[in-house]
């Protein structure tokens, strides 16, 4: 092993063998997601619960937190997005490594999220069946309305999760 | 949870130096993948699609079960 | 042709008819008693059309399996086939799903609410079935 040249920045230079690397786009994408579905519907029902212990249920103002929520977790991930990238391709222009072709998107990115659909869309049925029996049991919209959006929630963050694990742990077609 | 384990093991690395040094950098750029996607293959963490593996083993111009081996194992 | 496929088009059959008939209901009863349509009870026969469909359903699927019985009934494909076929009708459902949390922030009645998930639910076992025929024809992406 050679010495002195591996102290950063470096210049840039086509990567060796097993010379590490940043995460890729797609697995960043991932982490931003788990984060703006989290953080964002956190502080929905960090606003929405003590509102339904202290209201009567259909004076529970859930809307607007509710169309807030959606939007912060749009401009989250797209911000999210954007700080990631950035990140990513400055982190490897200190190591010398090309941007453009370390944090591309292959054939193994689309497999991966293909995966991770077929292993989480059950979440979406769920969602669309249990609104339908609580709108047939009749039950404040609250509840309708929360429940299709934190349920949806769960199912974008355990895509997220099972497209991380795939980068990380290993995955086998 | 652990990803399915396969019984799929490959030798690229093996006849990446035999090919006079192919870098990885190199075959993911003959592959058009990135270098990410055949440090995991040559690792087992990911396993290639069917057409992948024979681009595979034709930049080595090689059998495809010169590249890839099915081992044995207990029965699914 | 699979237990599957025979299924498949069994169950779009059965659909139609019970998501004609469940809006046959619906018209019939807002013409005869003079009400908007909103107001009609629209509890009693949604919950029909999802049982005796489901019921009707599941009645083929034995059916089916049951002449085949002795055949290996589902393999690697038919499950590859029948999950990407899912997903692709979950993905329809989702849209509905979307359609009726906006109606519900504009507090839109409850009748349009549940009528557009199980119609855009119907939509998407219909793109389920398109895709899972397709799918044993033509191939799988």
């Amino acid at each position: 092993m050679n010495g002195s040249e591996h102290k950063l920045p470096r210049e840039p230079h086509r990567p060796a063998d097993d010379e590490p690397t940043v995460m890729g786009m797609d697995e960043r994408a991932a982490w931003v997601q788990i984060f703006a579905f989290a953080i964002t519907t956190g502080a929905y029902l960090a606003v929405v619960i003590p509102r339904v212990l202290n209201d009567p249920i259909d004076e529970v103002e859930w809307v607007v937190p509710l169309l807030w929520a959606m939007g912060l977790s749009i401009v989250a991930t797209i911000l999210g997005s954007i700080f990631a990238g950035i990140g990513g391709a400055i982190h490897l222009t200190i190591r010398g490594l090309d941007p453009d072709s370390e944090l591309a998107s292959d054939s193994r990115d689309k497999a991966i999220a293909r995966h991770a659909r077929l292993r989480t869309y059950w979440a979406t049925p769920v969602v669309a069946l249990g609104a339908l029996i609580l709108a047939m049991l009749d039950v404040d919209t609250f509840w309708i309305g929360s429940f299709i959006y934190v349920v949806t929630s769960i199912g974008a963050i355990a895509d997220a999760v099972v497209r991380i694990r795939a980068y990380r742990r290993g995955f086998v077609g | 949870m652990t990803p399915k384990p396969t019984r799929v093991t490959n030798r690229i690395r093996a006849l990446r130096t035999e090919r006079g040094d192919l870098t990885q950098a190199d075959l993911a750029e003959q592959l058009g993948v990135t270098r990410q996607t055949v440090i995991a293959i040559e690792q087992g963490k990911y396993s290639p699609s069917l057409e992948m593996a024979f681009q595979i083993a034709r930049v080595f111009d090689v059998p495809l079960d010169d590249v890839f081996h099915y081992g044995e194992g207990d029965a699914n | 042709m699979t237990v599957t496929e025979r299924t498949t088009i069994v169950g779009t059959i059965l659909g139609l008819v019970t998501f004609l008939a469940f809006w046959t209901v619906i018209i019939v009863r807002a013409v005869t008693d003079d009400v908007p349509l909103q107001d009609v009870e629209w509890q009693g026969p949604m919950l029909t059309a999802i049982l005796v469909g489901g019921a009707l359903y599941a009645l083929s699927y034995g059916i089916f399996a049951w002449q085949a019985r002795g055949t290996r009934r589902s393999d690697e494909r038919d499950y590859e086939i029948q999950r990407y076929a899912e997903s692709a009708g979950a993905g329809v459902a989702g849209l509905g799903s979307l359609a009726a949390l906006i109606m519900l922030t504009l507090d839109v009645d409850t009748f349009w609410v549940a009528t557009t998930l199980f119609t855009v639910g119907y939509l998407a076992s219909l793109v389920n079935s398109g895709v899972t025929i397709a799918a044993y024809r033509q191939g799988m992406p």
